[in-house]
């Protein structure tokens, strides 16, 4: 691998500041859809003439405002909990989510994603949040923040099977590890949407289940756990914390466009045609997560580890064997 | 007036924590509607968070009896700042109905919350309409963005 | 259970053409007067200049005990608390005279921080004072009120003698109608 010039690693700066505003047009649509869905209006794209004094004019960056918000807020420390800790793990999650956002390719575009084993250092670092919280969970000291890490650890080891078998599978598919190297591969053929179906739907759910979405937001269920690991965030912390979730969304979105839409590349048009595509999928995606998310009560942690282990895991490990069956009579393909 | 992004944020996306003090539970019904689909509340950016350390208003129902007044206290101690705090309904501003007649002090009433914990905006109403707790929000986002 | 499913995600995409959340700032017509509000739905009270004459009768009957009446030296307030108010609508139903109505308007809230700075309605009505010690009495609409009530009630036989009376009694304060009875000759006994 060649040494990164200034072009990469200037790319690689500005790749997690494209991705947390994809996150916020991301979060944006499932306030604003599953709000549609539930017969709301979820928040106005264009405010009221007569609110607009106190309002502003849109509310299309509503979960920017929200971060902002949080940032300029007073944080306060339980009495209780470990300190170091408990202000650490934001921060620890913070930095796992942004070097995984320079990771991710953007429409095509991420220098850092043709290093060969790009996808394993995404699927590290993705990691790397769930354990960030439910340190950070566990050192609050609070009864709903302990539990809220339990359950957080319990679902983290359901999703992440499949999510990493699903993964993998692709990778076979592709015969590389590294992101760059499996879109390309896709760029001359069909996506590995339509050539392993299995792993596809596999990954989504398991891109659910990390999102915290709704049958599978066991963690964070509120009203019943405060607000699970959560609980006792408030101000600047929270803020952090919801930026990780922000830069989480587009993160997931675009490794599942990398890895089975060829990251937004059409057979026989331009890259940069890419960009529009990789919008438009994203924004897909998010529709049919939000779907799910309206459409679902919340399983109870037992039915969400079962369910897992039942169905998405089995998805992802037929969906590997798919691949290693396609590689064998279909060798010209690959 | 120019206000910075800051101040913009503040009252771009407040998070209401609701704070049930005693009372006959129909201002919690009408706070419900409000973010039920018909008053929408979320079209402002509005959220009703269950955990006073998220929360920017703090809204509270009901006369606040002896046994939960501490607590109310408390709670709203758990806010982080800035903050605002809305007495919602006629129990939470005077008492309303828990009042005697005579004037005198009911013997189970704490207060009204005004005694407890300092108050921005005032909501009558026995229960207030769900837009008259709109609109009551409104003028405490206007307190909210210059705490 | 997939037929729920499917079910569902058809009411789903229903509800997601047909939004039922009503405008805010709430519709209103030409006038002025909202449209998606009732006509009963009550709302902030308004006395009637007119018929109102201050009788008292609604500060008896609150149940929360909002409205409230005053007498000042020459003049009756009626004032109504809204933040005590409970909305009940029993002011309104008592009122003999008709005087006071629960008008639509809602939007009552108000910036401040303690009770005294939440809305009262007021209302004064002027007071007679008493012929003789120069005390202040009754508020003069009620007074014309009992004559006018008195006189559609009463026997035609006594009209004449209660209507004489009426004339001297109204002008006096309770207290000088009781030490004066017999130098007004207005004595219940009077008749024997």
């Amino acid at each position: 691998m060649e040494l990164p010039s200034t072009i990469s690693i200037a790319s690689s700066l500005f790749l997690p500041i494209v991705s947390f505003f994809l996150g916020i047009i991301y979060g944006y649509e499932i306030r604003k859809v599953s709000a549609r869905l539930q017969s709301r209006r979820g928040p106005w794209l264009l405010v009221p003439k007569s609110l607009r004094g106190t309002l502003g004019v849109t509310r299309l960056f509503q979960p920017l405002y929200d971060i902002i918000k949080l940032l300029c807020k007073e944080s306060l420390l339980p009495s209780t909990s470990t300190k170091g800790l408990f202000r650490s793990s934001p921060y620890i999650a913070l930095i796992c989510v942004i070097v995984a956002a320079a990771f991710t390719p953007v429409a095509t575009y991420s220098h850092l994603a043709s290093f060969e084993l790009s996808l394993v250092v995404i699927l590290y670092l993705l990691l790397g949040v769930p354990f960030a919280f439910i340190l950070g969970g566990a050192a609050s000291a609070s009864p709903w923040g302990v539990i809220g890490s339990q359950r957080e650890a319990e679902l983290m080891l359901a999703y992440e099977t499949p999510l990493v078998i699903a993964a993998f599978s692709i990778a076979t598919m592709a015969d590389s590890l590294s992101v760059q190297k499996i879109i390309d591969v896709q760029a001359t053929r069909l996506p590995f949407l339509l050539l392993n179906p299995l792993a596809a739907v596999a990954f989504l759910v398991a891109i659910i289940g990390k999102l915290h979405l709704k049958p599978f937001d066991v963690p964070e269920a509120e009203v019943e756990i405060v607000a699970g690991p959560v609980t006792e965030y408030g101000g600047r912390l929270l803020a952090i914390i919801e930026i990780v979730k922000t830069f989480l969304i587009a993160i997931c979105v675009g490794l599942f466009i990398a890895l089975f839409l060829a990251g937004g590349l059409v057979p026989g048009y331009d890259k940069l045609f890419s960009i529009p595509t990789f919008l438009l999928e994203g924004l897909l995606i998010v529709l049919v997560m939000t779907m799910i998310h309206t459409l679902n009560p919340r399983f109870r942690i037992d039915q969400a580890l079962i369910w897992y282990v039942r169905v998405p895991t089995i998805l992802a490990i037929s969906g590997l064997v798919w691949a290693y069956a396609f590689r064998h009579f279909f060798p010209a393909f690959i | 007036m120019r206000l910075g992004l800051k101040e913009k944020a503040r009252a771009y996306s407040p998070w209401i924590f609701h704070a049930h003090a005693g009372g006959c539970n129909n201002c919690d019904i009408e706070l419900a509607a409000c973010f039920a689909p018909r008053f929408d509340l979320e079209r402002m950016g509005i959220q009703l968070r269950n955990n006073p350390r998220h929360a920017d208003i703090f809204l509270v129902t009901g006369p606040a009896p002896k046994q939960i007044a501490p607590i109310l206290r408390r709670v709203y101690d758990q806010l982080p700042n800035p903050k605002v705090a809305i007495a919602c309904g006629s129990c939470a501003i005077t008492g309303g109905v828990y009042n005697r007649d005579d004037k005198k002090p009911n013997y189970a009433i704490g207060g009204p919350v005004e005694k407890l914990i300092p108050i921005d905006v005032l909501v009558p109403g026995c229960p207030p309409r769900p837009e008259s707790i709109i609109q009551g929000i409104m003028l405490a986002l206007e307190k909210l963005r210059h705490r | 259970m997939k037929y729920g499913v499917v079910k569902l995600t058809k009411e789903l995409l229903r509800n997601a053409i047909h939004p039922v959340t009503v405008n805010y700032p709430a519709k209103k017509d030409l006038l002025g007067a909202l449209t998606e509000i009732a006509d009963e739905s009550r709302g902030k009270h308004r006395f009637d200049e007119i018929k109102c004459v201050g009788c008292g009768a609604c500060t008896i009957v609150c149940s929360s005990s909002a409205i409230t009446e005053s007498d000042s030296d020459l003049e009756r307030t009626l004032s109504v608390e809204i933040g005590r108010c409970i909305f009940c609508g029993r002011c309104r139903d008592i009122c003999p005279e008709k005087g006071l109505e629960l008008t639509p308007e809602f939007e009552m809230s108000k910036k401040g921080q303690s009770a005294n700075d939440c809305i009262k309605v007021e209302h004064s009505v002027p007071l007679g004072t008493c012929d003789k010690c120069g005390r202040t009495t009754f508020p003069i609409g009620q007074i014309e009120a009992v004559r006018k009530r008195v006189n559609e009630k009463i026997d035609p036989a006594n009209l004449v003698i209660v209507n004489k009376d009426m004339e001297i009694f109204m002008r006096y304060c309770p207290d000088c109608r009781r030490s004066g009875s017999y130098a007004f000759k207005t004595h219940p006994r009077k008749s024997y």
